[in-house]
């Protein structure tokens, strides 16, 4: 024992020990996301249960199962269950979906497994992804074209063209309120600013008056024009309606209008789930939002998130790099630049929200409102400048990241020779020159790393951001077709709070789970991906500048 | 007794004491040298003749580097340093402060003791100092690389690999190509600062021939540790011992007939 002691092997073991801990933690948290979170687009089996309760009363029960958990009889003996014959410790009872959210007030009820009669998965069942009010389960009976009544029962197909036609439609129109009624509304706001502008100018004249009138008349026009065409699309896509039974055996006249896709779940083979699988992730990541966040896609959270972090990483890589670079090459070494140097460093101990108060007080409230104040005061009251918005967002995020850039950078800088300095100098090049010609460059490695290390920190910090840009539900992307086009004043979805918000700000939370580890693998991947991006580019540098092995 | 190699003695040796104003390349005038309280070098005054090797011997710490490091204003990089004293290139006071050190260094180039070359191309290397003063045109960098590359006796090993990262290259090589880089810019001065001491006898011996040959065009001062490269190498020596110039004469006088007792001790290897 002594021995082996001696050996060094405990040594060897823990060490190695800690490794494997530090992964399997890393691996089962990135699994366990990964798994919840993209085994929601998987189809799942529809079933409809035969139920009788305690009572004696019989129901139908149409949807799928969420949850599965053993309950302690005890516990439901005490709650006033009775159970006709004697049960073990423990019972089954089964979270179960059931959908049709309008029609039974409860989407979501447990059943326990000694209830259940019996337990079926028909064909016919389907499931319709609905724009509001969430999924229905039930059978489509018949379709209503025109207000004809065509039963169907093999007209499937028609059903789902139907379906097809109606979706169609309202993308269209979607596109038309999105992108024209949009940019009309924007034009007719500039106008109504430019002629405030005037007015404060004191050089609103008639002229001017009569030609911004011209001008927003003619706008007023062309927006009728669209706006007609918008409702005549949603009038098409609302034409037809289907008729459903579902669980409660009523049939259900829904429009096809509200109704997004039909799935007949339980006739899926394999390769069609796997289809509806890359289906469903692909929407989720492509489309909006719908139902206050608790469905559809997370596309402007995505965007926002990444547009923030680049706009940070902008904004921070120079400054780092240079306040380093004067730390480092300019600083008389002493006291001072000692205390600076840990000020510095000291500064990525504070917490983060602290950073958010600030970034509120000092760039939105006293920098925003100055704009403001001093090149829109058009538009004022309303704040333009002098409200939450993504650029002072990144700017926050960029002071918080800053000691992270300028640390690491200092550290490349003091890691290049000195005898490459002075090979530079005896040539004749004075210190700037070596500067942006040999230092610099060979630095980049480090200054990729601060970057790689800011991106990481930044694109999951939620809390400031609370404070300084992100909401809840932002109408427009920071970034669209309107002149000037990239719009830093606008606030912005981010995927980390989006996360808080769906998991916890949410009317329906149980619905809304799967969507937390799906926006959560989803906010881990765009993470990954922006760090391998930065990565492969510093392997890249250190390759071209790879002396420093030397 | 160390044996003089005679080719490097070919030359014409000349009068140090009573150097006229043409001949001179450099000139040291009472140069005093302090690092904070440490004073490294003590009035030490000399004239260095040009297109001639002047090498610098003496023991570890002597100052013979440092008073190398004098005459292209090395020494300004390092705090706490202070010179008086004079160095004049050509009659110019170097440490006047009119001087444009970066002038000065285009004047007076430096190999060190390792080879130091930037973590680029070979061909990048060579035109560094020429892209520093403005020149970018492809032809004249072409020309001037191969025209210092083969100066230093390298064109034929990397004539075909001048896109090569410069890393690739052996220590001998990469000192090679250090020169280059230096007498690409047409210095009148080079300073070696024991340019052989990282490199292996061959790579050593390669050099040694260059430096020979480089003294037809440039005035060339060579530190080192190594008598008998400075015996190979040099036309006249000086001998430096605790910051002071001991002795500054002919390589021959020195290596044959030193007149002082502390010169004598350290070439027949008494101490050093």
């Amino acid at each position: 024992m002594g021995n082996w002691f001696k050996s060094g092997s405990p040594w060897i073991w823990m060490t190695g020990g800690a490794v494997s801990i530090s992964l399997i933690a890393v691996l089962g948290l990135l699994l366990m996301i990964a798994w919840r979170g993209l085994s929601y687009f998987w189809p799942a089996e529809i079933y409809q249960w035969e139920m009788q309760d305690q009572h004696g009363a019989k129901y139908t029960l149409i949807g799928e199962i969420y949850d599965t958990e053993q309950v302690p009889t005890e516990q439901l003996l005490s709650a006033g269950h009775v159970f006709k014959e004697a049960q073990g410790d423990t019972v089954t009872r089964y979270l179960v979906k059931t959908g049709n959210r309008e029609f039974v007030g409860l989407d979501f009820r447990w059943i326990l497994a000694t209830n259940i009669i019996s337990r079926s998965q028909p064909k016919d069942i389907a499931v319709m992804e609905r724009s509001k009010n969430g999924d229905f389960y039930g059978y489509p009976v018949a379709v209503i074209e025109n207000g004809k009544r065509l039963n169907f029962d093999n007209v499937e197909a028609s059903f789902e063209s139907h379906i097809e036609r109606a979706v169609v439609l309202n993308d269209k129109a979607v596109d038309i309120q999105k992108g024209e009624i949009g940019s009309i509304n924007y034009a007719i706001e500039k106008l109504r600013l430019q002629g405030r502008g005037y007015e404060l100018d004191g050089e609103l004249t008639p002229v001017i008056k009569a030609d911004l009138a011209h001008k927003r008349a003619e706008l007023q026009v062309q927006y009728l024009i669209v706006e007609k065409q918008f409702f005549e699309l949603r009038k098409e896509a609302g034409r037809d309606s289907v008729v459903i039974k579902d669980m409660r055996g009523l049939e259900v006249t829904l429009k096809l209008g509200s109704i997004l896709d039909v799935t007949y779940s339980n006739r899926l083979g394999l390769l069609d789930k796997l289809g509806h699988w890359f289906v469903g992730v692909g929407r989720f990541v492509s489309d909006d939002p719908r139902e206050a966040n608790t469905e559809g896609g997370v596309f402007p959270a995505i965007f926002g998130t990444v547009f923030m972090v680049m706009l940070m990483a902008v904004i921070v890589t120079p400054f780092g790099v240079v306040a380093a670079v004067y730390l480092h090459e300019y600083a008389k070494k002493g006291p001072v630049t000692k205390m600076i140097r840990i000020a510095v460093i000291n500064l990525a101990g504070v917490p983060s929200i602290v950073y958010g108060v600030f970034g509120l007080g000092f760039f939105v409230y006293m920098f925003g409102g100055s704009i403001d104040q001093l090149f829109f005061p058009e538009a004022l009251p309303a704040p333009t400048f002098g409200s939450p918005g993504v650029l002072w967002s990144a700017l926050t995020l960029a002071i918080l990241t800053l000691p992270v850039v300028i640390v690491s950078t200092e550290e490349g800088l003091s890691r290049i020779p000195s005898s490459v300095r002075q090979a530079s100098l005896a040539l004749g090049a004075t210190k700037a020159e070596t500067l942006w010609r040999i230092i610099l460059p060979m630095a980049s490695p480090a200054i990729m790393t601060g970057l790689i290390l800011a991106v990481a920190r930044a694109a999951g910090e939620v809390a400031p951001l609370m404070l300084v840009g992100v909401v809840k539900l932002a109408p427009t992307l920071p970034i669209d077709m309107n002149f000037p086009f990239v719009h830093l004043e606008r606030k912005f979805m981010h995927l980390g709070f989006h996360i808080y918000d769906v998991g916890f700000q949410s009317p329906n939370v149980e619905a809304a789970r799967p969507l937390v580890y799906a926006t959560s693998f989803l906010l881990v991947t765009v993470i990954v991906s922006l760090n391998l991006t930065a990565i492969a580019v510093r392997n890249h540098l250190r390759e071209k500048y790879r002396s420093l092995e030397q | 007794m160390i044996s003089i190699d005679k080719s490097a003695m070919s030359t014409k040796s000349v009068d140090l004491k009573n150097l006229s104003q043409e001949e001179t390349a450099l000139e040291i005038r009472n140069l005093d040298l302090k690092y904070g309280d440490k004073q490294a070098l003590f009035d030490v005054s000399m004239k260095i003749p040009e297109k001639k090797v002047t090498a610098f011997i003496g023991p570890s710490g002597c100052g013979k580097s440092t008073l190398l490091r004098c005459i292209n204003r090395m020494n300004d990089l390092v705090d706490n340093c202070h010179i008086s004293g004079e160095v004049l290139l050509h009659g110019q006071n170097i440490y006047d402060k009119k001087v444009d050190v970066a002038a000065l260094r285009r004047n007076v180039g430096m190999v060190f003791q390792r080879p130091n070359p930037f973590p680029k191309s070979i061909y990048e290397n060579v035109v560094y100092g020429l892209r520093l003063q403005g020149i970018n045109n492809r032809r004249d960098l072409d020309d001037a690389a191969e025209r210092s590359l083969r100066g230093a006796a390298i064109w034929d090993e990397v004539k075909d690999r001048l896109h090569d990262n410069a890393f690739g290259l052996s220590g001998g090589q990469q000192q090679r190509l250090v020169i280059a880089r230096a007498i690409a810019i047409e210095p009148e001065v080079l300073l070696l600062d024991e340019p052989t001491s990282a490199l292996d006898p061959i790579s050593t011996l390669i050099i040694e021939e260059l430096i020979s040959e480089l003294k037809s065009k440039y005035t060339v001062v060579i530190v080192t540790h190594n008598m008998q490269q400075a015996a190979r190498v040099s036309d006249q020596t000086a001998f430096m011992y605790m910051g002071e110039l001991v002795e500054y004469a002919d390589t021959n006088t020195i290596f044959t007939t030193p007149q002082k007792r502390k010169t004598e001790d350290y070439i027949t290897g008494r101490y050093g």
